[in-house]
Order: C-alpha cells, then sequence, then structure tokens
C-alpha cells in the first residue's frame, strides 16, 4: 500500500502549483459532492421507506376494515371488487392478498394465478402494533409486504405488497441530478480556482522568469509588486536583491577596470623603473667616463707634467692645481652619490633632506622654494616612510619644473601625533585633476600613478587640488606607528 | 528534530528538500486517511438496511395452495343465521352459539352469516344449510315456501315476543313519534319489522313523514347512528337494543325509547323440513337444554336470552 501510495504522492507533488490548487479545489467539491449523494440517498430512502411503510398500514388497515363484513358474509365478488378498486386507487401497491385464518387466499390481484412464493411469505399470527412488515426480493425489485388481521386475525389477514420501484426511480433521478449538480460545481469550482490560481501563480512564474534573467546576469527588470502579501513582500525582497546585486556587480566591474588601468600602470611604471634604472646607469656611466675620467685624466697627466717639473714655485702652483682638480673630482663623485641617494636622508632624516632638496631645485630651477618642517624633533621615522615621502617631494618638485612655470613654491612637513603630512604647493598654471587623471594619456599620469603609488606602499593617502591658473597643491599623508 | 509546543516537529535548522518533501508526503498521508475515513463515514451513513430478504418469484403464477380442513372428519352441521346487527357482531355473538351446540351434539357446527332472511332461506332450500336462525317474517316466508320447520324460540325476559322500538337521542326533544315528522330516520331491517310504522298508522306514507329516510343496516349500527346524532330517530329489534345495553350500555344511554312497535315472534331456530329426524331431535334436545349448562347459559346471556322454548302455538302468528 505504502509502496504503490508513495509514488502517486511524489507525483502529486511534482505537478505544477495551478494543476495543486485547481485539484485540491476539485478534490474538495467531488468528496462533498460525492458525500452529499450518498448521504441523500441514505436520507431518501429512509424517508420513503417510512412514508410507504406508513401509506401500506394505512391501507391494509382500510382494507381489513372494509373487507371483514365481506368474509364474514362471503361475498367474495364484492371482497375482490374491493381488493382490485383498492389496487387501482393506491400508488406503489403491487398486490393485495387477503387470505383467510387458516391462511388460504380469499382474494388477490394477480388474476387466476397468483406467485406461489408470495402466499406463504409474511407468514405468522404475531403482530407488532397491530402489524407485520416483511422485505421481499423480487425480479422488480424489493417489495414491502404489509400483513393487518381483519377482526383480529379471526377472519384472516389482509397483505399488501408495496413496490420500491418509484422509490428506485426517485432515487437514481435524485442522484443523476446531484450528480449532473456535482459536476456543474466541480467545473465551477474548477473555474472559480483559475483566477486565484492565476492571480497566485503569476507572481510567481514572473519570479521565476527573473531569476533565470538575474541568472544571465540581467538586472534591468524587477518584478511586479501587486499586493502586500507574502507574496508581494517576496517580489520587494527579491527586488532588493536584484538591486544589490546589480550594484555589487557595477562595483565589481569598476574594481576590476580599476584593477586592470593600475595592472597596466604598474607595468608601465615597471618598465619606466626599469629604463630610469637603465637611463641612470647610463648617466652613472657617462659621467663616470666624461667627467669622473677626464678629471682622473687630467689629475694622472697633471701628476706626470709635475713629475718632470723641477722648480718647486712651479711645483708648488701645478699641485695647487692638480688639488683644486682632485676637489672638483671629488665633488662630481659627492654629486652624483648624492643623486644616486641623498646620504641626508640617512644622516639627517627626512627634514634635513627634503630641506637640501629644495635648495637644490632652487637653484637649480631660479625660483623661490620656501620649505618649512615642523615637528621631527630628533624623531625618526621609519626608513620606509621617509623615503616615499622624499621621493613624492621630489616628484612633485620636478613637476613643478616641468610643467607648473611657477616662481613660488612652497613645501611643508608636518610631523603629527600619528601620521606625517607634505604639502608641495605651487603657484604656477595648475591643471584640471580629474580630466588628467581620468585621460588615457598614460604618459601623463605616470608621474602622478607612481606618486600615488608610493604613498599607497606605505599606506600612506595622496591627495592632489588644482585648478588652472591657479596653481596646485599636493597633499601626501602617512601614517606611522608611534 | 526538536517538537514545537503543539508536538509538531520543528527545524533546527534551514530543512533540506528532502526533507520538507518527506514531510509534506506524512502530510498527505495523514490527510489521505482522513478523506477516506470521511468517505466512509459517509458511505455507512448511507446504508442501513443489508440483510437479504427472502425471495419471491413475482412473474412465476400458479394456482393458490388450499390448506387442508382441521383432521375433524365430521360434516359439519351448517348453521345460517340471518344477522339483525352487523357481521362482526353476529359472529362473535352466534359464534359461541354454534360452538356451544356443536359440542352438544357432538358435530361440528359451520357458521353461515347472511343480511337478508331470503338469502337464508335459499340456503335452507337448497340444503346448503341444515339449521337458520332468522326473522319471524321470514321463517313464516319459509315455512310457507318449503315448510320450513321451527325448532325453538328464544324466550326473552320470559317472552317469546318482544316490539321493536322506536328511538331518539337521550338529548332529543322529541318525546313521541308523531314528532319525528320532517326529520331524519333509519330502518335497520325494513322487512323483518312489523308491517306498520306507529306514526305512519294514520295512513300517512313514510316517504311522506319523513323528511329523510335511511336504510342501516344492522340494528346494533342504526343504534349507534342515532346515539351519535347522525339521524334524529331509528325503529331497531328489541332484542338487539336489550342486548346493546348489556354490552354496551354507554351507547344505549344516549338514546331513549320514544315508542314501540306491536309485539312479534322472538327470531325462531328453524331446519330444514326433509333433515334427518335424528339429527333434528339432536338439535332440539340441544337448544332446549342448553341454558341447563354453564357454557350454555353464558352464551346464552351474552345472546341476552334466557333460554331456547319449544315454539308454542304463536308459531303461526305473533301473539304475547
Amino acid at each position: 500500500m505504502k509502496r504503490l501510495l508513495r509514488p502517486i504522492i511524489v507525483w502529486a507533488l511534482g505537478v505544477s502549483v495551478r494543476v495543486k490548487i485547481m485539484g485540491i479545489a476539485l478534490g474538495l467539491v467531488l468528496l462533498l459532492g460525492v458525500g452529499a449523494v450518498i448521504q441523500v440517498q441514505g436520507v431518501t430512502r429512509a424517508t420513503f421507506t417510512r412514508e410507504m411503510d406508513e401509506r401500506a398500514l394505512s391501507i391494509a388497515r382500510d382494507m381489513a376494515a372494509r373487507a371483514a363484513d365481506f368474509i364474514l358474509l362471503e361475498d367474495f365478488v364484492a371482497l375482490r371488487d374491493l381488493v382490485l378498486e383498492t389496487l387501482a386507487s393506491s400508488k406503489d401497491v403491487r398486490y393485495i392478498l387477503v387470505l383467510d385464518g387458516r391462511g388460504n387466499v380469499l382474494a388477490h390481484t394477480f388474476g387466476h394465478f397468483l406467485p406461489p412464493d408470495l402466499q406463504p411469505a409474511n407468514a405468522g399470527n404475531q403482530y407488532t402494533g397491530g402489524f407485520r412488515i416483511q422485505r421481499l426480493a423480487s425480479e422488480e425489485g424489493i417489495l414491502r409486504d404489509v400483513a393487518v388481521p381483519i377482526f383480529q386475525g379471526r377472519a384472516g389477514v389482509v397483505r399488501v405488497g408495496m413496490s420500491e420501484e418509484r422509490l428506485e426511480q426517485t432515487l437514481t433521478r435524485t442522484t443523476q441530478q446531484l450528480l449532473l449538480l456535482v459536476a456543474a460545481v466541480s467545473l465551477l469550482g474548477v473555474l472559480a480556482a483559475y483566477l486565484p490560481t492565476v492571480i497566485l501563480t503569476r507572481p510567481l512564474l514572473e519570479l521565476r522568469d527573473l531569476t533565470r534573467a538575474v541568472g544571465r546576469k540581467v538586472f534591468s527588470s524587477r518584478a511586479q509588486v501587486r499586493f502586500g502579501d507574502e507574496i508581494g513582500q517576496l517580489a520587494t525582497a527579491f527586488n532588493a536583491m536584484v538591486e544589490n546585486l546589480e550594484r555589487a556587480d557595477a562595483e565589481r566591474s569598476h574594481l576590476l577596470d580599476e584593477l586592470r588601468v593600475k595592472e597596466q600602470m604598474r607595468l608601465q611604471l615597471l618598465d619606466k623603473v626599469i629604463s630610469a634604472q637603465e637611463d641612470e646607469r647610463k648617466r652613472v656611466a657617462r659621467e663616470l667616463h666624461d667627467e669622473t675620467s677626464q678629471s682622473l685624466t687630467s689629475l694622472l697627466v697633471g701628476l706626470k707634467v709635475l713629475g718632470s717639473v723641477v722648480d718647486l714655485p712651479e711645483v708648488r702652483e701645478k699641485a695647487a692645481e692638480l688639488r683644486a682638480l682632485g676637489g672638483k673630482i671629488l665633488r662630481d663623485v659627492h654629486d652624483l652619490a648624492f643623486q644616486l641617494r641623498p646620504s641626508l636622508l640617512d644622516s639627517l632624516g627626512l627634514a634635513a633632506a627634503v630641506q637640501r632638496l629644495a635648495e637644490d631645485y632652487a637653484e637649480k630651477l631660479g625660483i623661490h622654494i620656501d620649505c618649512h618642517a615642523v615637528g621631527f624633533e630628533g624623531r625618526r621615522l621609519p626608513p620606509g616612510t621617509e623615503t616615499a615621502l622624499y621621493r613624492i617631494v621630489q616628484e612633485a618638485l620636478t613637476n613643478v619644473a616641468k610643467h607648473a612655470e611657477a616662481k613660488n613654491v612652497s613645501v611643508i612637513l608636518r610631523e603629527g601625533e600619528a601620521s606625517v603630512l607634505a604639502v608641495v604647493e605651487d603657484d604656477g598654471k595648475g591643471f584640471p585633476v580629474a580630466e588628467v587623471m581620468g585621460s588615457a594619456a598614460k604618459d601623463k599620469r605616470l608621474g602622478l600613478f607612481g606618486m600615488e603609488e608610493r604613498a599607497a606602499l606605505v599606506a600612506g593617502k595622496l591627495t592632489i587640488e588644482s585648478t588652472p591658473g591657479e596653481g596646485t597643491t599636493v597633499f601626501v599623508e602617512v601614517p606611522f606607528e608611534q | 528534530m526538536r517538537r514545537g509546543p503543539l508536538g509538531h516537529p520543528r527545524a533546527t535548522g534551514r530543512c533540506s528538500g528532502s526533507e520538507d518533501r518527506e514531510r509534506t508526503v506524512r502530510h498527505l498521508k495523514g490527510l489521505s486517511a482522513l478523506a477516506t475515513l470521511s468517505l466512509g463515514v459517509f458511505l455507512l451513513a448511507g446504508c442501513s438496511e443489508q440483510d437479504e430478504p427472502p425471495r419471491v418469484r413475482l412473474w412465476a403464477l400458479a394456482p393458490p395452495e388450499v390448506t387442508p380442513t382441521d383432521a375433524d372428519s365430521r360434516v359439519p352441521l351448517r348453521f345460517a343465521v340471518a344477522l339483525a346487527v352487523s357481521p362482526q357482531e353476529g359472529y362473535q355473538l352466534y359464534g359461541d352459539l354454534a360452538e356451544a351446540l356443536g359440542q352438544k351434539i357432538g358435530r361440528p357446527v359451520h357458521l353461515i352469516l347472511r343480511r337478508a332472511f331470503s338469502e337464508v332461506n335459499d340456503l335452507v332450500r337448497s340444503r346448503e344449510a341444515e339449521m337458520a336462525q332468522l326473522c319471524s317474517r321470514g321463517f313464516l316466508q319459509g315455512h310457507a315456501d318449503f315448510g320450513l320447520t321451527a325448532l325453538a324460540v328464544p324466550v326473552v325476559n320470559r317472552r317469546k315476543s318482544r316490539p321493536s322500538y322506536v328511538i331518539v337521542s337521550a338529548e332529543s326533544e322529541i318525546g313521541t313519534p308523531a314528532e319525528l315528522a320532517g326529520k331524519t330516520f333509519a330502518f335497520a331491517d325494513p322487512l323483518c319489522a312489523p308491517e306498520a310504522f306507529p306514526a305512519g298508522r294514520g295512513g300517512q306514507r313514510p316517504e311522506a313523514f319523513f323528511r329523510r329516510k335511511l336504510l342501516i343496516t344492522g340494528h346494533d349500527r342504526a343504534i349507534r347512528a342515532v346515539a351519535e346524532g347522525l339521524v334524529d330517530g331509528a325503529l331497531v329489534d328489541g332484542l338487539v337494543y336489550a342486548r346493546l345495553a348489556l354490552t354496551d350500555p354507554g351507547q344505549v344511554a344516549k338514546t331513549k325509547v320514544i315508542g314501540e312497535t306491536a309485539p312479534y315472534m322472538n327470531p325462531p331456530v328453524a331446519v330444514h323440513p326433509g333433515l334427518d329426524p335424528t339429527v333434528r331431535e339432536k338439535l332440539r334436545r340441544a337448544l332446549l337444554t342448553l341454558h341447563e349448562e354453564q357454557t350454555g347459559r353464558a352464551v346464552l346471556t351474552r345472546l341476552a336470552i334466557d333460554r331456547f322454548a319449544a315454539p308454542g302455538g304463536e308459531v303461526d302468528g305473533r301473539g304475547r
């Protein structure tokens, strides 16, 4: 049974919601209908049977009262007339039998002969309430045989047979009408269930389609919120989810784009770093070859000449020249070394190194550079932070030199409780920051990008404020641990 | 799985799909069991009489069966009675008399009831009945026709004759038969009654005298018709009236006698002249000695008869 029932239930659970709801409506109507048909059949049968019994009893009692005189006076013609008249005028009466006290037939409604089983049926002398009823099965269906004694049984018994045919016909007709009604109500039920089912399931189907669309990364559609019921709440929640997904997707795309650009910039920066490194080596090599080597060669030649000079004053003069030449070589080497890495940064710290950088640029560019350092009282920042800030200020000053056409530049360093701030401000021509940062011209952005990268490496934040014609200010703030 | 306060399974976390399905399947099984149960109740409610009734064949006809008579093989003596009362009343009264006579003569007595004395005379004449009791007028006719012979005459109140009474309702203001003029009137047995109604003796025909004249079969019924106000008056047999006063005094009390006819002979018991003299003698003796035994006396009392007496000279007439 379980094995048989299980696949049916599993199948029933698998059908669509519409079919389920309509199936439930149909099932309920059918159950109610069948129940009503059975109940009505039962009640009708009971009522009809009771009413038929009462009618049969009334007919039989009337017959018994009227037949008594005929029997006692042996007026069997009148008795037969009475029997036939009663049969003709009574509904549902199939037969009437009048028997004497011994069970002999005195009159009946069958003609000359009568059914042989009928005479001995419903026999006996016991009457409950003055009558006796027996059900008999016949070719024509069930008969109800009601026996009533005549003249206290001394003149015999009258038996009236009631046919249940009309009852059966009525029941059949009633059942047919009820079944028709049930069918009509079922149809109406299905139709009535169809509308709410459509109303209920349409949003669900929409949600299904939308979910599939969202699965394909189509976020443009939204579920329609029709009512405030659970489905409406589901649609609202779904829409919120889709919005979040859309936002997240947009953010992700944006981040991906940014990442891609940054990656590209990084590659370019790396390329530039490598080429800059090569350029620097070339410069150092050229510097060493062109300047230092030449100076050393001059020094060697001078020393050789010195070896052949015999005149002391001339020796002294040559030695002084050679010392000056050696000093120059030393300065050149020192400059070269400073350019490669300012030793001041290592020895005296950021403030001194930046001060020196500003002075160098002022001298080189011929402009006024004002440099202030606040804080830095004997304390040293982490080497990475100092280098990053130094290079950012250097890049900013390089930019001023290259692009700003400024007359005055101000460099401020301020050491706070947990961060250090560097500001490079000029009164140059400025530039549209957003435009330049968003432009595709990578060479323009590479310097700025390098500054950002350096700041980011030490968890710092770089901000550039500039308006064309109104100078540029570069802020960089780098946190440090106490 | 934890249980909720109502005993329903409560999910502790996110249910898996299969758990959901299992639970739904369980619920569905419960529902289907409930549906089956309800359907069963409906079906049971619809079915009541389930016992198999005995079968009869209505279309196979045969001659009716005749139950053989009692083992008593003695030929019954047929006693025909011309009823002055309703058949059921007559059956009760004369049934007992027939039984008592049968015991006395040692032969069953079969009672035949008829309304009219002519029918009784016909039965006796054609030897379909050996013995008869009928009104004096019927007897005289039978006597004249085929020599019907009287065996005994009932004695009531020590008299062999009695009058018929004119009765009205006890509440009626009618005091004399003459006041019944223009009223409804019932005759129970005009042929047996004396030739003249007292009111009609003035020469007026009854049809003209009464507003309406009814024939009611049975004197007892006529008395009831007066008692219940169905008719204004009735002419009833004195013997029946006296008997009903014993058996149903309530009915009789609702009536009063306002006149009577001339007395005439009580209904005699008579036989065919050709009846076996032995039988006749047996019957005569049985009748005349009926009052001497307790059973017979009880029967006679119910019939309101003192005893049966041999017919005297008044057999030919209607003397007192």
